[in-house]
């Protein structure tokens, strides 16, 4: 028995003369990334709800735009708040929502 | 890259489920555990991607279980040593044989140059376990405690599945003419 034993050193020569050298394989990688469940991130699900909402928001007051507009420039008037400042206030407004519009568009782009 | 970096690849993926980290990792790692497979299925190729793609995929589901405590390389490895054993169970292929067929298999054994004695044949003579205690100690360079932790047993155990692989294939080996 004692005959067939060989040293650490042999043996470690043994093994490491046949290391096989795998090389790194973008393949590999790529096909173990496509089996994983689809990938829904967390600005992508709250983008959309913000997008429904902005739909949603601008289909309810879009159809009865001029009564709306109608109403809320009675109602800041009633609180003499002046046209002009009306004015600043739908500008604000606007732009708020073109760039919230925007970034949210911009994220789903990513 | 360091452990602490496998650390921080581990827990992007568990928290932000970031497929980059993971993909740095499978990067990482996949050549060892491509070679691990390929030495245990003594060669197959085609099984040895697929239960390395397999243990990646499990590692990606079970990565949020990964506490640190161990290095990840090691969960890693004993993750792929479950797969490995999942898989021999599902199609029990004992391929392995005693020390007296060890050294009977050489009887007919001719006296080829050390470099033509084929890996996978040598292997082919030692148990499952004895195998992979062999493959990590001797090809993937790991300490007997880590061996231990991958094989989820004592550390005796595991110098008790070296010692008697030694002794096979120091056999097998000898025979085969190698150091000769």
């Amino acid at each position: 028995m004692e005959n067939n034993k060989l040293t650490d050193s042999e043996l470690s020569s043994f093994f490491q003369k046949r290391k096989q050298l795998e090389k790194h394989d973008p393949i590999f990688t790529w096909r173990v990334i496509k089996r994983l469940p689809p990938y829904i991130p967390v600005k992508y699900v709250s983008s959309m709800i913000f997008m429904t909402c902005a739909a949603a928001i601008l289909l309810i007051f879009g159809l009865k735009f001029d009564i709306f507009l109608h109403e809320i420039t009675m109602l800041l008037v009633d609180h003499h708040i002046h046209s002009e400042q009306i004015l600043v206030l739908f500008v604000v407004l606007i732009s708020t929502f073109t760039f919230l519009l925007l970034q949210a568009i911009k994220t789903l782009n990513e | 890259m360091s452990n602490t970096e496998d650390l921080a690849l581990a827990s992007r993926c568990a928290l932000f489920d970031d497929r980059k980290a993971f993909a740095r990792l499978v990067d990482k790692y996949q050549p060892g555990i491509k070679r691990f497979f390929l030495n245990l299925t003594l060669g197959d190729r085609m099984q040895s991607d697929d239960l390395a793609q397999e243990t990646f995929i499990k590692v990606y589901y079970h990565i949020k279980s990964f506490k640190g405590l161990s290095g990840f390389s090691t969960w890693l490895y004993r993750i792929a040593y479950n797969i490995y054993f999942d898989a021999v169970r599902a199609n029990k292929q004992t391929g392995y044989c005693d020390l007296k067929q060890a050294e009977s298999i050489t009887a007919c054994a001719n006296t080829s140059a050390d470099d033509k004695i084929d890996i996978f044949q040598s292997l082919n003579i030692l148990r499952e376990d004895e195998r992979t205690a062999i493959l990590l100690f001797y090809m993937e360079d790991m300490s007997i405690n880590k061996i231990a932790a991958i094989m989820n047993c004592p550390n005796g155990t595991v110098k008790s599945h070296l010692s008697r692989g030694k002794v096979k294939l120091g056999a097998f080996l000898k025979h085969e003419g190698y150091g000769k």
